[in-house]
C-alpha cells in the first residue's frame, strides 16, 4: 500500500461508499459569502472581496485565479485563519495549513530546531519523528541548531515548507510557491505534494494556467472582488486570458 | 517518504479533551516565548532572578556601611523585598501588554492558538517567572541572614495573589487600549513613573498623616503591598488594607476589557 493509499484509508475509510449512499455527509472547506473590506488612508472602505463563496473537498484542487491585486493573498488569509472577514464565515471540515511556505510566523531568535519542537507541540504530532522527517526533507543538518535570523531565506522557506508537511493536514493552502530551492529539492517538494498528497485538498493562488490545467479541477476567477468557480478548467482559461 | 503527525481532532471532544489541548497549547507557546525572549547565548531566563538580587546585594551593602538597623520600626532589607518583588510583579505583567496583541498575532494562523491563548500565556509566564524570582531571593537572604523568616506565608501568598489578578486587569485594559488608539502606549511610561512614589513599595501606610492615609487609600496598589508587608512583619507593625478592593477592581477589569480582546484583533493588521 503506497503512503497515499494509507493516508487516504486513515482519513476517509468509506467516504466514498457512505457519500454515494448519501449517509455521511463529505467533510468540506466551505467559503460562505465572504466579504472583506479594507479601511483605506484618508477615510472610506476598499472592499477587496465581494461575496466569494466554494466549497473544496477532499481530493479536490481549487486554484485562485486573478491579476495582481485581486484579492488572492487577501482570501488565503482568510482562509487561514490570520485575518476575519468583514462579513460571511469560512466552515472548516478539513484540518487546514497555514500557506505553504509561509515563514513570517517563525521567531527569528528560536533556532530552526526549536521552531519545529515548537510546532511539533502545538499540533501533538510525535516530537522525534517529526524532527527527523523535518531534517531529512530539508537536508539543513547542524545548521537547524543555529537561530533563524541566521538563516538565508532559501533556507527560511525550505524550513517552512518542510514544517507545513510535517504535519498531516487535510487541506494545503499554497499561495504562488509551489517549489523552492534546487532542483532536487524542488523535485522532492512536487513528489510530496502530488504524490504522498494526491487526496488531500488543496487550495492554490497560482498564475501559471499550465499548472492549473494540469492538477486543478476547479478554478475560482477573482475580479474586482466578485469571483466565480469554474468546473470547466479550458473555459477558466479562456477567461483567464482575457483579465 | 511518507509523513506524518496526528492533530486535534475537528469533532468537539469532551471537556476533558478541550482542556488538555488548550493545556498543550499555552505549554508550546510558553516554552516558545521563552526561548525568543531570553535566547540561549547569557544565562537568559536567570536575569529575572537576578535582578532583584543585584538591588537586594546593594542594599545590604549600603545598610552595613552605614549602619542603621531599623526604619520606622521595620527591618530595612526585609522592607526593601518586600516593596521591590512585587513591584516587580507588577512591571512586568503591566509592561509586557504593551502592543501585546500585534506582537502575537502572527501565532493566530494555527487553528489552536486564540487570541486568549496569547494573552493567558503572556501573563502566567510572567506570573510563574516573578514568583520564582521571589522565591529564591527570599530563600538567598534568609540563607545570609539578611532577614528574618515570614511571620505568616498565607497572607504573603494573599498579597502576591491579590497584585496578580490587578495587575492582570490593568495588562488587559492596557493591552486592548494600546492597540486601538495607538497614542494611549506613549501614556503608559509615565503613569508607571508617577504610580511608583504612590504605590507604597518603598513606604508603609501607617508612615502617613491620617489625612495621607485616607488619601491613599483610593489606589487599589497599595493594599497588595500592605498585605504583603502584613504576611512579613506580622504584629510588629500596623497594616492598613481591604483585600477586596483590588481584587474586585482587577475582576471588573478583566470582565470588561478581556472580552474586549477578541473584536480589538480585528484592528491589528498582519502581513
Amino acid at each position: 500500500m503506497s503512503a497515499a493509499d494509507a493516508l487516504s484509508a486513515v482519513h476517509e475509510p468509506n467516504a466514498q461508499v457512505d457519500a454515494a449512499a448519501g449517509l455521511v455527509p463529505r467533510r468540506t472547506i466551505d467559503a460562505v459569502d465572504i466579504v472583506k473590506d479594507y479601511h483605506v488612508e484618508g477615510g472610506g472602505v476598499r472592499r477587496v472581496l465581494d461575496g466569494i463563496s466554494f466549497s473544496v473537498t477532499m481530493g479536490e484542487r481549487l486554484a485562485l485565479l486573478g491579476r495582481n491585486g485581486a484579492g488572492k493573498s487577501t482570501l488565503i488569509k482568510i482562509l487561514s485563519g490570520m485575518q476575519r472577514p468583514t462579513a460571511g464565515h469560512v466552515r472548516r471540515g478539513l484540518q487546514m495549513s497555514w500557506p505553504l511556505a509561509f515563514s513570517g510566523g517563525f521567531e527569528g531568535e528560536l533556532t530552526g530546531s526549536d521552531n519545529i519542537r515548537f510546532i511539533a507541540r502545538l499540533y501533538n504530532a510525535p516530537m522525534r519523528e517529526t524532527f527527523e522527517y523535518v531534517a531529512d526533507f530539508t537536508e539543513l543538518g547542524s545548521q537547524l541548531n543555529l537561530q533563524m535570523k541566521y538563516y538565508s531565506s532559501g533556507m527560511r522557506m525550505r524550513l517552512a515548507f518542510a514544517l507545513s508537511l510535517a504535519i498531516q493536514f487535510e487541506c494545503l493552502l499554497i499561495d504562488e510557491v509551489i517549489v523552492v530551492g534546487d532542483r532536487r529539492f524542488q523535485q522532492k517538494c512536487h513528489d510530496e505534494i502530488f504524490q504522498n498528497r494526491k487526496n488531500c485538498a488543496m487550495i492554490v493562488a497560482i498564475h501559471s494556467i499550465d499548472f492549473v490545467k494540469e492538477y486543478c479541477q476547479k478554478a475560482l476567477i477573482l475580479k474586482d472582488g466578485r469571483g466565480r468557480v469554474f468546473d470547466d478548467i479550458g473555459l477558466a482559461e479562456a477567461i483567464y486570458t482575457t483579465l | 517518504m511518507s509523513s506524518f503527525g496526528a492533530i486535534a481532532p475537528t469533532k468537539t471532544g469532551s471537556f476533558w479533551t478541550g482542556l488538555k489541548v488548550q493545556g498543550r497549547v499555552l505549554y508550546a507557546l510558553m516554552v516558545r516565548e521563552l526561548m525568543m525572549r531570553y535566547g540561549r547565548n547569557n544565562i537568559g531566563f536567570l536575569w529575572l532572578v537576578l535582578e532583584p538580587m543585584i538591588l537586594c546585594a546593594g542594599v545590604i551593602g549600603l545598610r552595613w556601611l552605614i549602619q542603621t538597623h531599623q526604619e520606622h520600626g521595620v527591618p530595612l532589607v526585609a522592607l526593601i523585598l518586600s516593596g521591590y518583588m512585587p513591584l516587580t510583579l507588577w512591571r512586568h505583567l503591566t509592561n509586557k501588554c504593551v502592543f501585546l496583541l500585534r506582537r502575537n498575532v502572527g501565532m493566530l494562523f494555527h487553528r489552536q492558538v486564540t487570541i486568549l491563548d496569547t494573552f493567558v500565556m503572556s501573563m502566567c509566564l510572567e506570573f510563574i517567572g516573578c514568583t520564582l524570582a521571589f522565591i529564591v531571593n527570599y530563600a538567598a537572604l534568609i540563607f545570609m541572614g539578611a532577614i528574618d523568616p515570614v511571620k505568616d506565608y498565607g497572607m504573603v501568598v494573599c498579597g502576591w495573589c491579590t497584585m496578580a489578578t490587578l495587575a492582570t486587569g490593568v495588562g488587559a485594559a492596557i493591552a486592548v487600549l494600546t492597540e486601538l488608539y495607538e497614542v494611549s502606549e506613549r501614556f503608559i511610561q509615565p503613569l508607571q513613573y508617577l504610580i511608583l512614589p504612590l504605590s507604597g513599595f518603598l513606604f508603609m501606610v501607617d508612615w502617613l498623616p491620617d489625612v495621607g492615609q485616607r488619601l491613599v487609600w483610593y489606589m487599589p496598589i497599595i493594599h497588595c503591598f500592605e498585605m504583603i508587608r502584613a504576611g512579613f512583619f506580622g504584629d510588629a507593625v500596623q497594616t492598613h488594607y481591604t483585600p477586596a478592593y483590588p481584587l474586585i477592581f482587577g475582576l471588573v477589569l478583566l470582565a470588561i476589557y478581556l472580552p474586549m480582546l477578541e473584536k480589538v484583533r480585528d484592528h491589528v493588521h498582519y502581513n
